[in-house]
């Protein structure tokens, strides 16, 4: 009884029929349809009716926050240097250690003309 | 008057082919010793001074100059090699080798020069100070060379790795609403500097590395050349360090 309730239910699911599978009281399976009074019960009645709101209102919480936040996080970004600190002073050194070199190579070629 | 034999006449055209022995004056250079019995003799040029018996203290003295000479800048290319980050771990062993050759070879000479009697083991010495070692001519110049060509290739290598950092800092600027036409063509002159500078600097310092004392004269012009590829290459990276400047300030 049991498969066979469920049974009906993916096939009214499928079918588009809004349909609730709910257990009743004496343990069996009742299949429920929107026909008003097939199911007299109160909590098949809720079951039914707070899926519905609840699928509304989730939905609609996330979307008032999350676009905000990316809004002004993109805002302070450009700020960041594309290399850091430290990469910039080690360039600087790093071109004052190449122009000693070529002067010294320099006075290196001029000396060496004279002097083998 | 002694007349040079051909020895001797050999001997004082390769003196004077050296060009002056490293400094010493001519004294050693155009006096050149007569036969095997050591005694002295002149080239028969009386402008220029000659080794003699009365000058043989004169021209020790001159030689162990030319030598310590040698050692003080041989511990200065030791030290600046030590003292170079940006040098290639190959490349600093490399030098590291010639260095330590050199000293070996001229801190022999330094050893032999005060035992010399005669001008002949003079001149020898010498020779050898000079053409064994070319402190000045070959091993100086390859050290700095060697130094600024790896040094260049670093700064190359480093702009490199940056670009697509700088390209997407630059995009993600524009993305929220900066105007980075500056900072564009800021990047675009940066490539082209580096790029510029890598073609420059491309195979220097293995070249530098790669004369030898044997390679005087024809290492005069290779290092020329080199001095000049890195010279340019230095141009063209402290204008892509300007560019770098410009687009962090065009982002900020």
């Amino acid at each position: 009884m049991r498969f066979r309730a469920s049974t009906a239910a993916v096939a009214m699911a499928l079918a588009g029929t809004a349909l609730a599978a709910t257990a009743c009281g004496s343990g069996t399976a009742q299949v429920v349809g929107n026909a008003p009074g097939t199911h007299a019960a109160a909590p098949h009645t809720t079951m039914q009716v707070a899926p519905p709101t609840s699928t509304t209102a989730v939905p609609t919480a996330p979307p008032t926050t999350a676009p905000t936040n990316p809004a002004t996080t993109p805002t302070t970004a450009p700020a960041a240097s594309p290399v850091s600190p430290a990469t910039v002073n080690q360039l600087n050194a790093a071109l004052g250690a190449l122009g000693q070199s070529l002067n010294q190579a320099d006075n290196d070629l001029a000396q060496a003309q004279g002097d083998q | 008057m002694h007349r040079p034999a051909p020895r001797l006449a050999a001997t004082i055209a390769l003196a004077a082919a050296l060009g002056g022995l490293g400094g010493l004056g001519g004294m050693l250079a155009l006096a050149a010793p007569a036969g095997a019995a050591g005694t002295t003799a002149t080239t028969g040029t009386a402008s220029h001074p000659t080794c003699t018996p009365a000058t043989v203290v004169a021209a020790q003295q001159q030689l162990e100059a030319a030598l310590a000479g040698r050692v003080t800048v041989l511990g200065s290319l030791s030290g600046d090699v030590q003292a170079a980050t940006g040098l290639a771990a190959a490349d600093r062993a490399t030098l590291t080798a010639t260095l330590a050759t050199t000293s070996a070879g001229i801190g022999a000479l330094v050893q032999k020069a005060p035992t010399d009697t005669t001008c002949l083991a003079l001149w020898q010495d010498a020779r050898s100070m000079v053409q064994s070692y070319r402190v000045y001519a070959v091993v100086a110049p390859q050290t700095h060379l060697a130094i600024a060509g790896d040094t260049a290739d670093g700064i190359e290598a480093t702009l490199a790795g940056d670009e697509p950092a700088i390209q997407g800092a630059i995009a993600t600027a524009g993305k929220n609403g900066v105007n980075t036409a500056a900072a564009q063509a800021s990047f675009a002159d940066l490539q082209a500097q580096v790029t510029a500078a890598q073609g420059a600097t491309g195979g220097v310092s293995a070249t530098v590395l790669a004369q030898t004392p044997a390679s005087y004269p024809g290492s005069s012009p290779v290092f020329v050349a080199a001095r000049d590829g890195v010279r340019t290459a230095y141009g063209d990276l402290k204008t892509a360090a300007a560019d770098l400047q410009a687009i962090v300030a065009d982002l900020r």
